[in-house]
């Protein structure tokens, strides 16, 4: 049995379209109008138990949708869900015994005044978690995440990222099987999101844990996750393994030399005979572009060393960053790109 | 039901610790009470009854509604149409509990930390110094303090049904404002029940909102005992459950098609 299964998973919002001023609120009263907002358009997911799966879009592609449909949160306008077997809406509470999620900073469980402490053993309570497993997993989260430094301050009073973390605490209180995060990285600093990356990964390599993540910052989902589902508009654009997308469509490597007298000779005769590679020159600099699997970086820098008077040397690698640009802006279709 | 019990106790905490906005809250509805005091002390200029209350009488009916009233802490329908509002809800159907229970728990917290006291103590106060009328007997007190409990839990019944509107309009306050319109008039808490023409009040008595104020506060004057009183607790009783029932069902109509607000 799969841990998460859907197929042509939908989710329609009807929106209250309103004229401005008086007048259309009158109108809204008398004649309501809706416009329907298709958020999630056909998913079809396959997620077994122990995989963590990066969720990609860009903003309104339906990720958050997506996340509370399979939490139970929503009813889905159309298709079916299970979740460990069950239908998570109509069975919400026995689901969420078995998941947990965080929705970013502004949608919490914690109750803004009490300590942390005090949030967290409600947390407790209501799961019926015995006392010794609950300090187990708070010591965990005390040892990666420090969260043991604000467990006494109110949580109104704590900084974005340790709500963050306190929100992680919290969601993984009763043991959850499945860890739903919605975009948990946004408004972190590059250390507490270093450290939270690790923690999940943590999570998933050390304790087995499902993971299901949502993010447009893509090296949160390079860290964590094995596989890749982008979405934009509401429908997946692709569903696989990340390493593959990586090997196969990120692989330009763009070597900058910035040398003394720019401009000659030719670009074209610096780099011939290094295999196929692209150079052209760029204000003082050479700008050599090739294939990382078809030619080397130390033949060509070699090459060019010898020709040019070098003063500095960069290197730029694609990384799965340039390849979800180039999917948005419909430079390159994957499902295209995997027919042979 | 230990999840219940934890959502209750919390509850509680939480409104001892803010027992300062409570009392502040009750004290600007004083405001209210006097002036409603005046008004009717204006109406028996003159006379010793109106419809067979004394003063004496008509005061301790309007000051067990008013309290009555507040046991349901205006806190408890803004609390639940912030969170329908705020989309923070999405949080709370994580847990593994039902949502009208836990509301429902949240709400006897409260009542436990600050209606109660504050109606016991301002009773108290009102029997010593102001010529309250205590309870007529300990049958009418035993009485009146279930028809009150039961009052709560059908007050926030209405609430909860109410604030649910929430889910298809942004107008909160005018909700609220609705919703305690009706609940004050219908219920006797600015004009006791027995004032209306006798006809009217016998209808109203049949309708949920007398239990909240008319059924505890005629209880614990002695004006119902016996088997009317029995029988008007059980009519309570059983708009409770109702209420409740119409509760869920908004509940399901709302997540069934239910857009929680925010990405
Ligand atoms: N409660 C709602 N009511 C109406 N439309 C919504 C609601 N929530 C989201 N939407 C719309 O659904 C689409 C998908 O939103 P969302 O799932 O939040 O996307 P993402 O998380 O990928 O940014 C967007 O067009 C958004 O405007
Ligand atoms: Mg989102």
């Amino acid at each position: 049995m799969p841990a998460i299964e859907a197929s042509g998973l939908c989710k329609v919002y009807r929106r209250p379209v309103r004229a401005p001023g008086i007048g259309g609120a009158l109108r809204q009263l008398v004649r309501p109008r809706h416009e329907d907002i298709t958020a999630v358009d056909g998913v079809d997911l396959r997620i077994e138990a122990g995989e963590a799966v990066g969720y990609v879009g860009p903003n309104g592609a339906g990720k958050s949708t997506t996340i509370k449909l399979l939490t139970g949160i929503l009813r889905p306008s159309g298709g079916t869900v299970r979740v460990l077997g069950r239908d998570p809406h109509r069975e919400r509470l026995a689901n969420a015994r078995d998941i947990a999620a965080t929705f970013g900073a502004n949608r919490s469980q914690l109750h803004w005044d009490l300590p942390l402490r005090e949030s967290l053993a409600l947390q407790r309570d209501i799961y019926g978690v015995p006392e010794a497993r609950y300090r187990e997993n708070l010591r965990l989260c005390a040892d990666i995440l420090g969260v043991d430094a604000f467990l006494g301050a109110p949580v109104r009073q704590l900084s974005q990222g340790q709500r963050v973390r306190a929100e992680l605490t919290s969601a993984l209180v009763h043991d959850p099987k499945i860890l739903y995060l919605d975009e948990p990285t946004v408004g972190l600093d590059v250390a507490v999101k270093e450290r939270l990356r690790a923690f999940l990964r943590d999570l998933h390599r050390g304790r087995g844990m499902t993971i299901v993540l949502t993010s447009h910052d893509l090296p949160d989902i390079e860290d964590v996750c094995e596989r890749l589902i982008m979405i934009d508009r509401a429908r997946i654009l692709y569903d696989g393994s990340l390493r593959e997308v990586r090997d196969r469509f990120a692989r330009e490597r763009v070597l900058r030399f910035q040398v003394r007298r720019p401009g000659e000779p030719a670009a074209e005769d610096v780099v011939a005979g290094c295999g196929p590679v692209a150079a052209r020159w760029e204000g003082d600099a050479l700008v050599v572009s090739f294939d990382r699997t078809l030619a080397a970086a130390a033949g060509v820098t070699a090459q060019v060393l010898q020709k040019l008077d070098v003063v500095d040397l960069h290197m730029d690698e694609a990384g799965i960053e340039d390849v979800v640009r180039r999917v948005y802006e419909g430079r390159l279709d994957l499902r295209e790109a995997e027919r042979p | 039901m230990k999840a219940y019990a934890a959502i209750a106790s919390r509850q509680f905490q939480d409104a001892l610790q803010y027992r300062g906005n409570y009392v502040l809250g009750m004290l600007s509805g004083l405001a209210l009470v006097l002036a409603m005091f005046f008004f009717w002390r204006a109406g028996f200029e003159g006379r010793a009854s109106i419809a067979g209350y004394g003063w004496a009488q008509t005061k301790t009916y309007l000051l067990i509604g008013y309290l009555a009233g507040n046991l349901v802490a205006f806190s408890a329908e803004a609390r639940l149409s912030s969170r329908i509002r705020r989309g923070s809800i999405a949080c709370d159907l994580l847990l593994p509990v039902d949502f009208q229970g836990a509301r429902l728990c949240e709400t006897l917290g409260d009542v436990a930390a600050q209606g109660l006291p504050a109606l016991v103590v301002t009773v108290a106060v009102g029997i010593a110094f102001a010529g309250v009328l205590p309870p007529s007997g300990p049958a009418a007190a035993a009485g009146a303090a279930i028809a009150l409990l039961l009052g709560v839990v059908l007050k926030s019944a209405i609430v909860y049904a109410a604030a649910l509107l929430c889910f298809w309009t942004t107008n909160f306050v005018g909700i609220s404002w609705a919703r305690a319109a009706l609940t004050n008039l219908l219920s006797g808490a600015l004009i006791p029940l027995s004032f209306f023409p006798a006809g009217v009040a016998a209808a109203l008595r049949w309708l949920p909102f007398a239990g909240i104020t008319d059924t505890p506060a005629r209880i614990y004057l002695g004006q119902l005992t016996g088997p009317g009183a029995v029988g008007a607790v059980a009519l309570e009783a059983a708009w409770t459950v109702v209420l409740l029932l119409v509760g869920r069902g908004i509940w399901r109509a709302a997540t069934a098609e239910l857009n929680v607000h925010g990405g």
